[in-house]
């Protein structure tokens, strides 16, 4: 047996490799993705809006559960109670000369009842066109704070891996007074590349029915479908990056029926009407890093979004996971939020747009968003995580970076308190 | 202190096109300890994750492109 | 999640399983499991023992017979093949005859004249190796697993627990090292290692999730005559210990690569530190002079101990920025 010169490095590192995993046993077979460890999150979230506005208080729960070798399940569960206001439209204000400041008369609301600052009798609205009085801004009229309603949600989600292949397939319902959804998804992982890639190709589809509390017989369904293709890419040792682009395509009703619009040429608050179509795209970068000096994690998302009712929109958000010793880690984070107007979007309307599709919706306003937050988590035992957060949002229509900064009057803030429970058993 | 650098604040953003760019490093199985760590999850926190995205969607016009799944609204 | 910690005696080591479960008693009959398959293996491949498959082979070797043997130990006479070729003829599971001039406990080095006989019945070369025949051209050959059992045994021992289901814990075997999974809270094990030079303290430790480590170093046994070092790693070339590392710890994939590959580093000697750094390996090389280097996690371990050393002497004057 003739002995050859070593060979060229590579090729010997090759060589053992090959003749090692030939070695019977030698590598699991299990070796590819496998189900997670059975865990249970539990969480208490309370959320507030500045001005005594909306409150939500939320209950939620995540069960996982390994079913033998190649499939999990999570179970979640959820029970947000809703209460206090919210915006219905928005009413032009008129300043005049001699230092009146006059909100212009309100003939009809249709829809949700609202009610206005002025008691007696309404005042005429003055001349806009004679130079002594202007509209000068705007106000909200809210629905009152009655408002209460209750949202129960669970779904499942099932996870079958088989080798380097993950499927999932998931369905759940949630359940208001007025609004209904059923949705599914199904998705498949393929890890590539020794795993340094993984490859993720996903759908959902939900099918919605609301039945608006201020309307008699009345009902309209509306369906979504979202398509995601996402890439996991290992950079190094300590970086990882993400890439998701998601497709979305809601169809049927999208109109929020408790929404108005404020009509100057009638002085009418008539219901909203948007488009019965939105195609939404997003592409979501998000990069962590690991820090070996400080033993740091930090965590940078960046959200792409741009829909066919003309509204664009920046997120970007950081958070850093700092452990200080003894269990306790100290979470930091910042997140900013920036969207354009949708085309059909005005704070009120001089009359009905041609095209039939009009929203005086904060929401569809062109605006920005700061929030920050932090958060406490220790590790109690080996299996028990305590989490304790807060986070403050404040909504300014000046932080907006696409220039639609005339809804300051819909400038709001809130904070998110947060308690959760992590148990490993 | 002065910051005799103001680029030196922007470097995580310069972080990923640079990054995306260059060629990938292979990763051996044994030099993941640091991915492997819970804090290096996507999603370090997903129940919160789920309240929190929840809340923009409701109060936001856009949504999604985290992943797929959900529904309900709870949105005034 | 609960620990399982399973320590005991094999293969001439301490070994050691640490093994993390849900439920303790299953956690407990997979570790007694794979136990089981560690004390197979050395009955099976010991040369001590007149039973084991070794001296059966053995016994073929000195009437320079034949012998068939069974998948698994053909599958690591393949193995010992590709380390023998890939180490241009280092690595030899002949070389075992050596010891017969080479008593580490008698304080006293091979006669002259010794170790030319033993020369002529060593080298995979004068063996015929077609699956699952092994032929024995010379007779009085002798082969020897030593080399390569016992990190099989941990990789086996590994695969075993995770099959079996655990993804947390860790297989050490005599100082050969293989990772099942991370610790339950994702974070590595940090594995010691010995200073070859003063055994009685750490080098530094490094920081494992998975893979193997391997060392091969002349610490464990060794002769001092006159002050010159004789290690008990044979060159099977000229029959004496392979001169110019005193240690070397690998990291690969599995337990057999990484021992193999410190091994044969060792034998070739200074040329090892070369071969290694173009492998692309992380490893860490300690020569007799004392003299360290490495690449990888290893490199970061000296730097981290070179910063300390510095940080201990007394510092100058700080400068000012």
């Amino acid at each position: 047996m003739a002995v050859t010169d070593h060979g060229l490095p590579g090729r010997t590192l090759t060589a053992l490799t090959g003749a090692a995993l030939a070695l019977p046993g030698l590598v699991p077979d299990s070796q590819a993705a496998t189900p997670t460890e059975r865990q249970w999150d539990v969480g208490y979230f309370y959320y507030e809006e500045g001005d005594d506005r909306m409150r939500v208080e939320s209950l939620k729960q995540s069960l996982v559960l390994p079913l033998g070798d190649q499939l999990d399940l999570t179970l979640n569960g959820v029970r947000d109670s809703i209460s206090g206001a919210s915006p219905i439209y928005n009413l032009p204000e008129i300043r005049c000369r001699d230092g009146s400041v006059i909100t212009p008369p309100v003939i009809s609301v249709s829809g949700a009842s609202g009610t206005t600052a002025a008691g007696g009798p309404r005042p005429e609205r003055p001349a806009l066109n004679a130079g002594d009085c202007r509209i000068d801004g705007a106000r909200q009229v809210m629905l009152d704070g009655t408002f209460q309603d209750v949202r129960t949600a669970g779904d499942f989600k099932l996870n079958y891996y088989r080798g380097e292949t993950t499927l999932g397939f998931g369905a759940g319902l949630s359940r208001e007074k007025d609004y209904d959804s059923n949705f599914m998804s199904l998705d498949w992982r393929q890890e590539l590349n020794d795993k340094l890639s993984t490859l993720t190709l996903g759908y959902g589809l939900a099918s919605d029915t609301f039945t608006p509390l201020n309307k008699t017989n009345f009902s309209e369904d509306k369906e979504s479908h979202q398509f995601l293709l996402g890439l996991t890419q290992v950079l190094g040792k300590n970086d990882l990056l993400q890439t998701n682009l998601t497709f979305g395509y809601d169809q049927g009703y999208l109109t929020d029926p408790y929404k108005n619009v404020y009509l100057l040429s009638t002085n009418a608050a008539v219901e909203e009407v948007r488009p019965d179509a939105r195609r939404q795209w997003n592409l979501l970068t998000r990069y962590v890093h690991y820090f070996d000096g400080p033993k740091a994690a930090l965590h940078l998302d960046y959200r792409y979004s741009m829909s066919d009712w003309g509204i664009d929109a920046h997120t970007l958000e950081t958070f850093w996971i700092q452990p200080l010793g003894q269990g306790w880690q100290l979470v930091p984070r910042l997140r900013y939020y920036s969207q354009g107007e949708a085309d059909f979007y005005r704070s009120y309307f001089e009359s009905l747009p041609a095209n039939g599709h009009y929203s005086s919706d904060y929401r569809l306003a062109g605006f920005g968003a700061i929030s920050g937050g932090l958060k406490l988590t220790k590790q109690v035992t080996d299996q028990a995580r305590l989490d304790l957060g807060v986070e403050f949002y404040d909504r300014q229509s000046d932080y907006g970076l696409q220039g639609h900064a005339d809804s300051d009057f819909a400038d709001y803030g809130f904070t998110i308190y947060s308690l959760s429970l992590n148990l490993k058993f | 202190m002065i910051i005799r650098n103001p680029l030196m604040m922007c470097c995580p953003l310069l972080i990923l096109p640079a990054l995306t760019g260059c060629a990938i490093q292979p990763v051996a199985a044994w030099e993941r300890g640091n991915l492997a760590r819970p804090e290096m999850a996507l999603e370090p926190y997903p129940l919160e994750a789920g309240f929190r995205q929840h809340a923009f969607f409701s109060k936001e016009s856009v949504s999604g492109g985290y992943g797929i799944g959900g529904g309900g609204c709870g949105c005034n | 999640m609960q620990s399982h910690r399973l320590a005991f005696r094999a293969m001439g080591s301490p070994c050691e399983l640490q093994l993390f479960g849900a439920d303790p008693r299953e956690t407990e009959a997979i570790g007694a499991r794979a136990r089981a398959d560690v004390l197979r293996l050395e009955q099976t491949y010991s040369r001590y023992r007149e039973d084991s498959l070794t001296s059966a082979i053995n016994r073929a070797a000195a009437a320079a017979g034949t012998i068939e043997v069974d998948p698994e130990t053909a599958a690591l006479l393949d193995y010992a093949h590709t380390c023998y070729r890939e180490s241009g003829g280092l690595f030899d599971i002949t070389s075992g005859l050596l010891r017969r001039a080479w008593r580490f406990d008698s304080g006293r080095l091979p006669e002259p004249g010794e170790i030319a006989p033993l020369l002529a019945r060593i080298g995979w070369d004068k063996v015929v190796w077609e699956r699952p025949r092994l032929s024995f051209g010379v007779p009085g050959m002798e082969i020897d697993f030593g080399g390569i059992g016992k990190e099989y045994a941990a990789d086996r021992a590994a695969a075993l627990c995770a099959d079996a289901g655990l993804h947390h814990g860790l297989v050490n075997l005599g100082g050969d090292i293989r990772v099942i999974g991370p610790q339950p809270d994702g974070a590595p094990w940090r594995v010691g290692l010995q200073d070859p030079l003063r055994p009685e303290t750490l080098l530094g430790g490094v920081l494992l999730t998975g893979g193997a480590i391997a060392s091969s170093g002349d610490y464990a046994r060794c002769l001092v005559i006159d002050g010159k070092r004789y290690g008990h790693i044979l060159d099977p070339r000229t029959g004496w210990p392979a001169r110019g590392l005193a240690a070397v710890s690998v990291i690969a994939a599995t337990c057999v690569v990484a021992g193999s590959l410190s091994t044969i580093a060792m034998l070739k000697g200074r040329d090892g530190i070369p071969w290694l750094g173009a492998l692309g390996v992380p490893h860490l090389w300690v020569d007799v002079d004392g003299r360290q280097g490495g690449s990888g996690v290893f490199a970061d371990l000296l730097e981290a101990r070179r910063a300390s050393f510095r940080a201990a002497a007394p510092a100058r004057s700080a400068e000012s920025d």
